[in-house]
């Protein structure tokens, strides 16, 4: 617990021990545009303003820390790029020249990941929920690449190398489509000039005038057509994963039936399937007093018959095999049966609604993909002919304006080097639509992993999420498009609801959603990997709670925490019940003050908080939570 | 559909006693249900499982055996009992406590509470007639009636997009806004609407 007030340093805390951990080390993100930037995990001048001017000399930081057996000391300074101290395993590498070309190299090498790169976007995306508050479950992309790094390594470098490529692509085709655009507004400039030319005619000027339309029309058509045939991507994938939404959701309404049925039979054998109480008594006095109470008849050899057909099973009257037990089902069963029944057919109501919705979507995207098909041939037609008539305008517009030569030579370089753009470009088209097809195709490998993978991992999942959220939970595996690629990721549904969306969740719920699904990856790698344990840092996270969730937070820490992993929590000194419940299950007075960096102690103080009234409320509270302070 | 027949004999039974009706035997318990089931799409859902045009009227086979059945299980019993002359049984069946405490069971199952709530309405409206009339209104069902005309057999055609019944509610309650400017909003009423027409005779006159 590292506890404090409003700018004491709990984050200058934190970042310091990510600051030894990585350095200055930097990961990868994708921007809205597809394009590929690095960001810093700590800022480089992130400790600027936060020490005293005359220690930023001297001011370092030292981690002591373990990677399996591995035992790693490193100590850096804050304000130059410098590793003062590298120990690995005993052995110092003090004079060694690239210690940071070192240290990356044995850390990647110790934990088995390619690059160091890789680490540092598990630690900066995974291990650290920062003030940023920026969510993982949420953003399809960085998770993605976060399972794969973890679970599904054998994906990552295919998958990234081939949306790279589909990037690259993309982007090449379009710095040629913009030269094109640029060479047509050439000839329209020439073309315009000629209009004023001296000694060109009206029907010149007007050819002229006619050509630099058509030119420009050609533009228009060329954008349109790009953008049309992009829709139509977009759309075809979007129906395809209707179709497919609608498959599963075929399935599940089988599954859902088959339970439904299953319990349905089971209610009511509890009521219809029992043997009439008559039958026992008939059964029961035929075997001991060999009387027959249906007809009166009374014989000790009755007593054997009935003997005989308790033991065999048989009916009394048609001699067919009985199952039976005398035992009475307690009420509470035929409850549960009953609350099942309702809760299955809920669902399956559920179901064949989204069925329905999913009917219409996919009738309206039919329709959207029929439109723009209709749309973009008709455009095509259009170019071929507004081509074939700009060819034959720029000839006679040629011709009228009777030049030299040398301007019909220019303008016929103009049009051949359009023609090999447009060919380019349709090749770079042909290109990316291929390397699209593969990605799709490892992509939909790499889904049904991940399905795997889920299997796995929700009931962790819903360990976590459901002691905060007090309802059961699960994680769905789902298909987005970005800058149309697929994008395979998980996102919760509880309450009934899929939230594959930021939106449909409350601001509370949606933080510790995200950490509870942090935690659960993060006991998985766990539990493949030997057991292995690790750190995970949250900051001030009872600022975003309300009063009804704030214990049940503190429950979900410890549980995580009695796994063996190292949980760093931030947090102001404050009455919430999240510390109070924190603190009590941390064990002896010793014990909480050993877990326990209190920043009040050791940070610089406001006027505010250094008031006596403030120190004394500080105190009082660290009295209600069992440690004590020094000052 | 075992079960289902089973719970709607029970359900009928227990309806039969919240009005004071003495007991129901096996045939007004094919008419009260086929009654029921022909007016069910009022409901939005439909009934389950069919009729079939026999002698003695509207037939289903698990309905017939339910009241027995039920009997064995001590969730009804007999009021009357006796045995005819050509060896039939005859028998009016009334519930026990164990079937309204199963009954109260059953309907923890929402869609069943609905069932048996809508058993339970029709029941009230036929209660109003008399069970007497409940034969009567039953050979008048559209449906039922026509096959009768023509002497088809098989059959009785309920669901909700072949019901007559229910068409011949909707063109009354048309009638009596369009004529008298009189609405027939609730199911009661619409209930009402039909049963007093079906008993009218107006359907053996046209």
């Amino acid at each position: 617990m590292v506890i404090g007030g409003n700018g004491v340093g709990k984050t200058t805390f934190v970042n310091a021990i990510l600051f030894a951990l990585l350095g200055n080390a930097e990961y990868d993100v994708q921007n809205p545009a597809g394009k590929t930037e690095r960001v810093p995990v700590v800022p480089s001048d992130f400790f600027k303003g936060r020490v005293i001017p005359e220690d930023e000399n001297d001011a370092k930081v030292t981690l002591s820390f373990s990677i399996g057996r591995n035992q790693i000391e490193i100590a850096r300074a804050l304000f130059r790029p410098k590793i003062l101290l590298l120990k690995i395993n005993g052995k110092s590498f003090s004079g060694t020249r690239d210690k940071e070309e070192l240290y990356r190299r044995q850390l990647s090498k110790l934990m088995k990941f390619d690059d160091f790169e890789h680490f540092t976007f598990v630690a900066a995306n995974l291990l650290v929920f920062d003030e940023a508050r920026h969510t993982l479950i949420w953003d399809p992309e960085r998770q993605n690449r976060v399972i794969r790094l973890l679970f599904l390594t054998e994906f990552h470098g295919e998958l990234s190398s081939l949306s790279e490529r589909v990037t690259t692509l993309d982007t090449t085709s379009r710095h040629k489509s913009e030269t094109r655009k640029d060479i047509r507004r050439n000839i329209t400039r020439w073309v315009d000039s000629q209009k004023d030319a001296p000694g060109l005619s009206a029907s010149a000027k007007r050819l002229a005038v006619d050509l630099a339309q058509l030119e420009q029309g050609l533009e228009d058509t060329e954008t349109e057509i790009s953008s049309i045939e992009s829709n139509i991507e977009e759309e075809t994938e979007h129906l395809q994963q209707l179709l497919a939404d609608a498959d599963q959701l075929e399935v599940e309404k089988l599954l859902g039936a088959k339970e439904l049925q299953r319990t349905e039979a089971k209610f009511y054998a509890g009521i219809y399937d029992a043997l009439p109480p008559e039958f026992l008594v008939v059964l029961q006095t035929l075997m001991n007093q060999g009387l027959c109470q249906v007809c009166g008849a009374s014989h000790e050899k009755l007593k054997e018959l009935g003997k005989k057909l308790k033991h065999e099973g048989k009916c009394l009257v048609c001699r067919s095999p009985l199952n039976y037990s005398v035992e009475a089902k307690p009420e509470s069963i035929g409850d549960k049966l009953a609350a099942d029944i309702n809760r299955l057919r809920e669902h399956l109501d559920n179901l064949e609604h989204k069925q329905r919705a999913s009917v219409d979507a996919q009738a309206v995207a039919n329709f959207q993909v029929s439109s723009l098909q209709q749309k973009l041939s008709k455009l095509l037609k259009r170019k071929k002919s507004d081509d074939v008539r700009a060819g034959e305008l720029r000839i006679q517009v040629q011709k009228l304006a009777g030049n030299d030569g040398s301007e019909e030579a220019w303008l016929r370089k103009q049009k051949e080097e359009i023609d090999k753009l447009t060919r380019e470009i349709d090749e770079l088209n042909k290109k990316r639509a291929t390397v699209l097809e593969s990605l799709k195709r490892v992509n939909y490998e790499f889904t049904n992993r991940l399905a795997k993978v889920n299997d796995n991992l929700t009931p962790l999942f819903s360990q976590f999420a459901s002691k905060f959220l007090g309802v059961e939970c699960e994680l769905v595996v789902g298909t987005m498009s970005r800058s149309r690629k697929p994008i395979s990721y998980m996102y919760p549904r509880f309450g009934g609801k899929d939230r594959n969306d930021i939106s449909e969740v409350s601001e509370s719920q949606r933080f510790f959603i995200d950490q509870a699904f942090r935690m659960a990856l993060i006991t998985l790698f766990s539990k493949l990997n030997r057991g292995t344990t690790t750190f995970f840092v949250v900051e001030t996270p009872e600022g975003s709670l309300d009063l009804a969730y704030e214990r049940n937070v503190a429950e979900m820490y410890l549980d995580f925490a009695k796994r063996g992993h190292a949980i760093i929590v931030t947090s102001n000194l404050n009455s919430s019940n999240f510390l109070q419940g924190l603190y009590s299950h941390l064990g002896t007075a010793r014990t909480k003050q050993t877990r326990t960096l209190d920043l009040l102690e050791h940070g610089r103080l406001s006027d505010v908080q250094g008031s006596d009234h403030m120190l004394a409320e500080f105190n009082k509270r660290r009295r209600q939570l069992g440690i004590t302070s020094v000052r | 559909m075992d079960q289902q027949a089973l719970s709607d004999v029970l359900f009928a039974l227990v309806a039969a006693r919240e009005h004071m009706m003495p007991g129901l035997n096996r045939t007004s318990l094919q008419r009260l249900l086929f009654l029921t089931a022909a007016v069910y799409p009022l409901t939005g859902d439909n009934w389950g499982y069919g009729f079939s045009t026999a002698r003695f009227g509207p037939f289903n086979i698990l309905v017939n055996q339910a009241a027995d059945q039920l009997v064995l299980r001590g969730l009804c019993e007999f009021k009357e009992f006796g045995v005819n002359t050509d060896g039939n049984i005859r028998a009016v069946y009334r519930v026990t406590e164990i079937g309204v405490a199963q009954v109260q069971q059953i309907t923890k199952i929402h869609s069943q509470q609905r069932r048996f709530e809508w058993i339970k309405t029709v029941t009230a409206a036929l209660d109003i007639y008399g069970s007497s009339v409940i034969s009567k209104i039953a050979s008048k069902e559209p449906s039922y009636a026509e096959m009768r005309a023509r002497n088809q057999v098989g059959g009785i055609a309920l669901a909700k997009s072949d019901n007559r019944s229910i068409a011949l509610i909707g063109r009354l309650a048309a009638d009596l806004k369009k004529r008298f400017n009189v609405d027939t909003e609730s199911v009661m009423e619409k209930l009402l609407l039909y049963f007093d027409f079906l008993s009218s005779g107006l359907l053996e006159n046209r």
